[in-house]
């Protein structure tokens, strides 16, 4: 239990600072998808970490970090959230609540993290005025590891270390009635990541795609690689259209 | 008309002049791959990406000038304000980096040469990178990945990790390196052309389709109602479903993507959603 708090709050340390950038689009980003996989193999139920993960996934996914303003941290919904409900073993509708709340408090931690961040490129100035380059690679990396101890790490560590023991007694005592609202609850949660997502990608000239995709799961019960396959297919005949329009 | 010989031949004298500087593949390799690891670990309000610019730019003033003041002039110059998309913003590295090399075999390019290509691609490319990376090919992957974990699959995530991270690596060093070797222009060309455009366009129509299928398989509420009309009980979950099958799904889809729309925050929906969830399967109309 310690080193599973340790392991999961060293994810968030890490993706919040030094975690190279070209990891953060999977493991940052899709924090609660891989949280999931990654808090299943240590507690012996992978099956339980995939379906969880990708719950909880699925309400995060319309949250897009455009220009870095970001209205919830998926970071910590994922390795935070996501393992204080696993470790508690509860239902991943609940899991979604608690990583939703958990991403909406944490996100107030990242103007904090970009507005003490700025004392390093002071310094990082100095050293540039020294034409010093291992200082300022130095400062420009260790300065937020450090910072992020701090302002991630350890909380991080605090809610997973004491925060399943006090979800496990709160789900005791929750009556039965309410658990199976909260499983109908799950089942919609997903409805607002995908409307988030319709939002960022909506054009006019797109509606008979998403008509192709309900059809081929609605109708035909086909899997999601098909179907990427099939649309990938129509993408390259609208780009060729599209080509051939614009030359014209 | 001096400077343009110059400028256009740096490459072809580097070659010939033993006393120029020319920089190493590998140096090109660190500065990109510092930048993809680095560039935003000291993401700030001050400067933003400014301090990580200028780390992944330290192999190529460490090749270009051994002198210390040339050495902090260059840095000093890289701190400034910076701010742009990971992968495609590698772009401007390239031609930067192909910049400074000119630069220090006394090609006539100052300061705000420099400064004004950094200011004038950050924002065009993070416009472009921001929509494609975040909107469209994470959204892709993201959703095959949520849909194969949902179903069991162990590859979902696994596919998810490989894919986004084969993406931003192949796109970044080729960004960085086009960049280097066409400068300028080959970039311009890019932005002015309609390939972004009519790509993003035919992601977007791989992302509708992906997104209709995940609307059919992942929401899946149903109703419990049923009437007994003349002896006879009808299940209502039956008819729906020989109507549309999910039409409960893409009802709920529509209502909360009008929420959305209008602007309701995501916060007050998910607040909705539970009212709505237990008190449905409470009276037992939803289950």
């Amino acid at each position: 239990m310690l080193i599973h708090a340790i392991i999961m709050a060293a994810f968030v340390w890490c993706l919040t600072s030094v975690g190279p950038m070209w990891l953060k689009w999977s493991l940052h980003q899709g924090a609660p998808l891989i949280a999931g996989l990654i808090n299943g193999i240590i507690l012996g139920d992978i099956a339980y970490g995939l379906t969880f993960g990708a719950t909880v996934m699925m309400v995060f996914m319309g949250v897009a970090v455009i220009g870095g303003a970001i209205p919830s941290d998926t970071c910590l919904a994922g390795y935070v959230g996501v393992t204080v409900s696993m470790m508690a073993g509860v239902d991943p509708s609940m899991g979604v609540t608690v990583s939703a709340t958990l991403g909406a408090l944490g996100a107030a931690a990242r103007p904090l993290l970009m507005t003490l961040n700025s004392f390093w490129v002071h310094r990082a100035d100095k050293y540039a005025a020294e034409g010093n380059t291992k200082a300022m690679a130095r400062i420009d990396v260790w300065g937020p590891v450090a910072l992020c101890f701090v302002l991630y790490f350890i909380p991080s560590f605090i809610v997973i270390y004491f925060g399943a023991p006090v979800l496990d007694a709160i789900m005791a005592v929750i009556p039965d009635w309410l658990l199976t609202g909260m499983g109908v609850v799950g089942k919609l949660l997903p409805a607002l990541g995908l409307a988030m997502l319709m939002q960022l990608l909506f054009k006019r000239s797109l509606i008979p795609f998403f008509i192709f995709g309900f059809v081929m799961s609605a109708y035909l019960g086909l899997g999601i690689i098909p179907i990427a396959i099939t649309g990938a297919g129509f993408a390259l005949m609208h780009y060729m259209y599209n080509a051939k329009k614009g030359a014209n | 008309m001096a400077n343009e010989v110059m400028q256009e031949t740096a490459a072809v004298n580097s070659e010939n002049n033993e006393n120029t500087i020319k920089l190493q593949k590998k140096d090109l390799i660190s500065s990109w791959f510092k930048w993809i690891c680095f560039g935003q670990t000291c993401y700030n309000y001050e400067r933003m990406q400014g301090t990580g610019f200028c780390h992944s730019m330290l192999p190529i003033i460490e090749r270009l000038y051994p002198k210390k003041e040339d050495r902090a002039a260059a840095m000093q110059r890289h701190m400034s304000y910076y701010n742009t998309e990971n992968n495609w913003g590698a772009a401007v590295g390239g031609i930067v980096a192909s910049m400074e090399e000119q630069r220090a075999n006394g090609a006539d390019i100052d300061d705000d040469a420099i400064n004004g290509i950094k200011t004038s691609l950050m924002g065009p490319l993070a416009g472009i990178g921001d929509t494609v990376t975040q909107s469209l090919v994470k959204t892709i992957f993201l959703s095959i990945g949520c849909s194969l974990a949902l179903s069991g699959n162990v590859l979902g995530p696994i596919l998810f990790f490989i894919g986004m991270t084969a993406y931003a690596l192949g796109v970044s060093y080729n960004a960085y390196f086009l960049a280097y070797r066409n400068g300028k222009t080959s970039i311009t060309k890019l932005l002015r052309s309609g390939v972004v455009k009519n790509v993003s366009e035919a992601l977007g129509a791989l992302g509708m389709m992906v997104l209709g299928a995940m609307v059919a398989a992942n929401i899946g509420v149903t109703t419990p109602l049923s009437f007994t009309i003349g002896g006879s009980e009808i299940v209502l979950q039956t008819i729906l479903d020989s109507i549309l099958p999910q039409m409960l799904s893409l009802i709920i889809f529509f209502v909360t993507y009008r929420l959305v729309v209008k602007g309701k925050k995501p916060t007050y929906i998910i607040i909705g959603m539970f009212v709505v969830g237990i008190l449905g399967s409470v009276l037992s109309i939803l289950g």
